[in-house]
C-alpha cells in the first residue's frame, strides 16, 4: 500500500493524495456492491490523512476528517483497523496541537476492541495529565490498565504491550505534573525503548505519538536540553518529517547552545508547514525565530 | 505479554472484494488458541490437571508456532506440575529467549529454581520481574513471597 510508505518517509502531501484515491476507490465500491455501511479501509484511509495534515500544519483539514471519521456508524471488513483509526483521528488532533483539555475531554467510542478503547483513554490520560488533573490522569490510566488486562486475558499480547507503553507514558507525565521527575524519567524512557524495541502493527502503522519525542519533551521541560534535542534527533530518525518533532528539535539546539542546528530545524519546520491552515503559537514562534536572525 | 511477532498484513487486501463478498480482516490478531485447536486443548488439559495431556496438546501447538512464548511457557509449567523439572527448564528458556519480558516465564522459572535449591537463580528473575513490572504485576509478587517462604524454610 503506496501510502503506507509514504507516511513512513514523510512525504505528506502524497500520503495525503494515495490515501484520498484510496477513499475514492472504497467508496465507489460500497455504492456499486450496495453495501449498507463504510469499508474499514476508509477510516484507516482517513486517519493516515489527518495525520498527513497535521504534520503539515493543515489543521483545518485535520478537523473536518474528525467529523468525517465520527459520521461512519457501520464499519464493513477490516474492523480492527476502523475502529483504532476511528479512535486515533480525534485524539491526533488534540496530541499534535498540544491541546490537553480537548484531549481530556475525547469520549471512547466503544468500539468493542480494548486496543481502540485504549487510544482515547492514553489520549484523555495525556490531556489530564498535562492540565494538572492527577484524578482525572489516573482514572484514564486505570481503564488503560483494564484494557490492557483484557488483551492479555484474550491473548493478544501485541496489543496488550502497546497498552503497557501508554500507561507508562500516561503516568510519566503525571509523575512529571506531581514535580517527581525522576520517576517521571524512568517512566517515559521506558515507554520510549519499548516502542522502539516493538514491531508496527499495519493498522496502527503511524504511532499515536513517538514515545521519543514524547520524552524529548519531557526532558525540555526538566531543562536537559542537550539530551532533549539526541532524543529529538533519534525520534526524528523514525518518525521523520514530524511537525512537532523539528519544533522540538529547533528549540533543543537553542536551548543548548547550537544556533545553526536551531535555524536548521526552524527552516525545515517552515518548509514542512508552508501552506499550513492553522495558527499554531508553535508555528508562529518558528516564523518569528526566523525572521529575528535573518 | 509482549511478543516479538511481526505483526504484518496487507490492509489493502480489505479492499480486493467480490461484489457482495467481505474477505477476513487481515489487521486482526486473532488469539493464537482461537485458531489452533492443539494450543485451547492444551490450556484445558492444564486447567483439569491433566499434564501429560497437556505435554501432548501443547507440544503439537509448538511444532506449528515456533515463536510463541506463551506455549513455552505453558509447556514448562505443564513439565513442572508432572515433576519433569529438566524439561520444565528447557520450555521456560525457551520462553524467556523469545520474549525476554515474558513475566510468568519469569515467575514460573523462578519457582522451579527454588524447587531444585537455586536461591541465587531465583532472585535474578525476581531481580528480572522488578525491573520488568514498572506497572506492579502479580508475577513479581508471587516468586517474591515464594522466595521468602523458601528462605523461612530454610531451603527446603
Amino acid at each position: 500500500m503506496p501510502s503506507h510508505i509514504y507516511s513512513m518517509v514523510g512525504l505528506w502531501e502524497e500520503s495525503v493524495m494515495s490515501n484520498w484515491r484510496s477513499v475514492a476507490v472504497a467508496n465507489d465500491y460500497a455504492a456499486k456492491a450496495k453495501l449498507d455501511g463504510t469499508l474499514g479501509g476508509v477510516p484507516h484511509a482517513y486517519d493516515f490523512i489527518a495525520y498527513a495534515y497535521l504534520q503539515l500544519g493543515q489543521d483545518r483539514k485535520a478537523r473536518g476528517l474528525i467529523q468525517e471519521s465520527m459520521a461512519i456508524t457501520k464499519v464493513i471488513g477490516v474492523p480492527l483497523a476502523g475502529a483504532t483509526a476511528r479512535a486515533a483521528v480525534p485524539a491526533r488532533y488534540m496530541l499534535e496541537r498540544q491541546d490537553w483539555q480537548g484531549a481530556a475531554q475525547l469520549q471512547p467510542l466503544g468500539t468493542g476492541f480494548p486496543m481502540a478503547e485504549a487510544i482515547t483513554h492514553f489520549a484523555r490520560a495525556m490531556g489530564a495529565a498535562r492540565s494538572g488533573n492527577t484524578a482525572g490522569a489516573q482514572a484514564d490510566i486505570e481503564k488503560l490498565k483494564e484494557q490492557r488486562t483484557a488483551l492479555e486475558k484474550g491473548g493478544q499480547g501485541y496489543w496488550a504491550g502497546q497498552v503497557e507503553i501508554q500507561i507508562l507514558a500516561a503516568q510519566a507525565w503525571m509523575a512529571q505534573g506531581q514535580d517527581n521527575k525522576s520517576d517521571a524519567l524512568k517512566f517515559m524512557r521506558a515507554a520510549a525503548d519499548l516502542e522502539d524495541a516493538s514491531e508496527k502493527h499495519v493498522a496502527m502503522e503511524n504511532r499515536l505519538y513517538p514515545m521519543r519525542e514524547l520524552l524529548a519533551d519531557m526532558l525540555m521541560e526538566q531543562d536537559e536540553a542537550a539530551a532533549a534535542l539526541k532524543e529529538y534527533e533519534a525520534s526524528l530518525k523514525n518518525a521523520p518529517m514530524r511537525l512537532r518533532g523539528f519544533y522540538g528539535a529547533a528549540q533543543a539546539a537553542e536551548a543548548s547552545g547550537d544556533a545553526k542546528k536551531a535555524r536548521e530545524y526552524f527552516e525545515k519546520l517552515a518548509r514542512l508547514t508552508k501552506n499550513a491552515d492553522g495558527d499554531r503559537p508553535d508555528l508562529r514562534e518558528a516564523k518569528q525565530r526566523l525572521a529575528s536572525t535573518r | 505479554m509482549i511478543g516479538a511477532r511481526v505483526v504484518i498484513g496487507l490492509l489493502g487486501l480489505g479492499l480486493v472484494l467480490l461484489p457482495g463478498r467481505i474477505l477476513a480482516d487481515p489487521t486482526d490478531e486473532a488469539s493464537k488458541e482461537q485458531v489452533d485447536p492443539e494450543y485451547a486443548a492444551g490450556k484445558a488439559a492444564i486447567a483439569t490437571k491433566d499434564w501429560n495431556a497437556a505435554i501432548r496438546s501443547l507440544s503439537s501447538a509448538a511444532l506449528r508456532d515456533t515463536r510463541n512464548a506463551d506455549i513455552e511457557n505453558y509447556l514448562g509449567y505443564a513439565y513442572r506440575q508432572s515433576g519433569d523439572v529438566k524439561s520444565a527448564f528447557v520450555h521456560y528458556r525457551r520462553a524467556l529467549q523469545l520474549n525476554p519480558r515474558h513475566r510468568g516465564a519469569h515467575e514460573y522459572i523462578g519457582e522451579a529454581y527454588l524447587m531444585v535449591n537455586d536461591l541465587p537463580k531465583a532472585e535474578e528473575h525476581l531481580t528480572a520481574l522488578e525491573r520488568i513490572c514498572l506497572i506492579p504485576c502479580e508475577e513479581y509478587e508471587d516468586l517474591k513471597k515464594a522466595v521468602a517462604e523458601y528462605r523461612v524454610r530454610g531451603g527446603k
